[in-house]
């Protein structure tokens, strides 16, 4: 019994290593495709979105599965748990690179070509980290005190996002022919505010797997 | 078989004398009930089978109403600890126990006689135990060895406990039938309703559902959840899924020593010790 429990958990890992890489590279591509206007690629990641939903739910199935069958007790039942919480989170990351990708295409089709807004770079890039984090952090246990500094990075997140928002309402006024395009650009930064969320959210459910501590 | 009938022999003639030490103990542990938490305080406990010491320094406080689960590996302890609570070991030759152990406030080497705490102690064993008697005179016999002859008496103490063991229904147009007749899982439960008949306020279970299919198993975990309304549980048992299910706390017994002793709950989601981690979780040896 225990043989079989280590075997379907260590696939489960791997399966979740593995989706975990394709989460950060959609978050990666996400950025190339706003960034470079990359409509190809917005696509690209647009449909690549079902074969993470796959994924996800292929884990999900795999980790009832092993909670049902083997009943398991102490670390071994929060690991599963926090498993199941973080796929959660996981897809809806996922599902924010197919919205931005979604208004990549859409911001191209209305040839406006407004500029992004100053910070939205260092935004992304500290929310990107935050992905790329906790992925790492879910590949080995006790990373609860790094998990931790997660909370610190999503507040910096939410500053940024504030900021934002006020560049783009004074660019809105000032520009108001273009207002749809910088409602597109408002909606991409609150995808980038709320994947950085989930980011947290993924951490707080390390540290309850490594601590049995609950801090959301 | 000589020493068991000087046993029995003795046994029915101190009975009388033995009942009003049981009342003595029962009157003085009732005055102390209304503010005792605890049921049982075992501290520095040690116990030995000849030169082998199979219980190590336990300390433990089992409380009032509530159901305590002993877990562990065969050979850990736990059931020698569970038959210590009632001195069912002072049968067992070369058994030496030290250190303290209080059933409500008193020391029970001590302060109790041995027969009048085994009525307040009773016991349920691995084994479904009924007398090869009628299920009336089954829950009938400790009673009436007690001094109790008037039948009313009788007759209500039996539908008392077959109705608490969650049995009346099931048994009441067969009294005088056999108990051998019954089911492992009814038999089992008789003998509950037997032990509740001596009038005790704890039981205690020796894996009393581990000869029974599952059916019996639940039913026997859902009255043991009924009766810790009225009685505190001490329960032996492998299945770590049943300590889950019905026990307030854990303790887990290991190599004579308990390893650790807690809210079941905490005990199985993140336990303090990494022994007990190691054993829960089945990767122990």
């Amino acid at each position: 019994m225990l043989e079989i429990y280590e075997k379907s958990v260590t696939e489960l890992k791997n399966d979740m290593i593995n989706l975990g890489m394709k989460v950060e590279q959609a978050v990666d591509n996400a950025w190339k495709a706003l960034e470079n206007k990359d409509v190809e690629l917005a696509q690209r990641i647009y449909d690549g979105d079902d074969v993470i939903d796959d994924l996800v739910k292929n884990c999900m199935k795999k980790d009832l599965t092993i909670s049902m069958m083997q009943g398991p007790v102490a670390a071994d039942y929060r690991s599963l748990m926090a498993t199941l919480k973080i796929l959660s989170d996981l897809e809806r990351i996922a599902d924010h690179c197919a919205d931005i990708s979604h208004y990549v295409i859409h911001l191209e089709q209305t040839h406006h070509n407004v500029p992004l807004p100053q910070g939205i770079k260092e935004m992304y890039g500290v929310m990107s980290s935050m992905v790329s984090d906790v992925i790492d952090f879910y590949k080995e246990r006790g990373t609860s005190s790094q998990a931790s500094l997660m909370r610190d990075k999503d507040d910096i997140v939410d500053q940024a996002f504030n900021n934002l928002m006020e560049t783009l309402a004074a660019e809105m006024a000032a520009h108001p022919e273009n207002s749809k395009d910088y409602i597109d650009l408002v909606l991409v930064i609150k995808y980038i505010e709320r994947m950085a969320d989930h980011a947290n959210n993924i951490a707080e459910w390390l540290i309850y797997r490594d601590t049995n501590e609950i801090r959301i | 078989m000589a020493e068991m009938t000087t046993t029995l022999t003795g046994f029915a003639a101190a009975t009388i004398e033995k009942k009003r030490a049981a009342e003595a103990v029962q009157e003085s542990s009732q005055a102390a009930a209304g503010t005792a938490e605890y049921t049982f305080d075992v501290s520095h406990m040690d116990l030995f089978y000849n030169e082998f010491q199979a219980l190590k320094d336990i300390n433990m406080k089992i409380k009032k109403n509530e159901i305590t689960a002993l877990i562990g590996p065969s050979g850990c302890g736990k059931s020698t600890f569970l038959k210590t609570l009632n001195r069912m070991n002072d049968w067992v030759e070369g058994c030496r126990v030290t250190g303290d152990i209080r059933f409500e406030g008193k020391d029970i080497f001590k302060e109790v006689d041995p027969l009048a705490l085994r009525y307040r102690v009773g016991m349920v064993f691995q084994q479904p135990t009924p007398f090869p008697k009628s299920i009336y005179e089954n829950i009938a016999y400790g009673p009436r060895i007690q001094g109790i002859k008037d039948k009313k008496q009788l007759d209500a103490i039996v539908e008392k406990s077959l109705r608490q063991a969650a049995c009346w229904d099931e048994m009441k147009d067969r009294l005088s039938k056999s108990a051998l007749g019954l089911s492992g899982g009814q038999q089992q439960r008789l003998c509950i309703a037997r032990t509740l008949a001596a009038d005790p306020s704890v039981i205690l279970m020796d894996e009393p559902t581990s000869a029974l299919d599952p059916i019996s198993t639940q039913k026997i975990e859902d009255l043991a959840l009924e009766l810790k309304e009225k009685y505190t549980i001490v329960i032996v048992t492998h299945s770590m899924q049943q300590a889950r299910r019905i026990s307030d706390k854990t303790a887990f017994f290991l190599l004579g020593e308990l390893i650790e002793y807690n809210n079941t709950l905490d005990m199985f989601t993140n336990p303090s010790n990494p022994k007990t981690e190691e054993y829960i979780t089945g990767r122990f040896g």
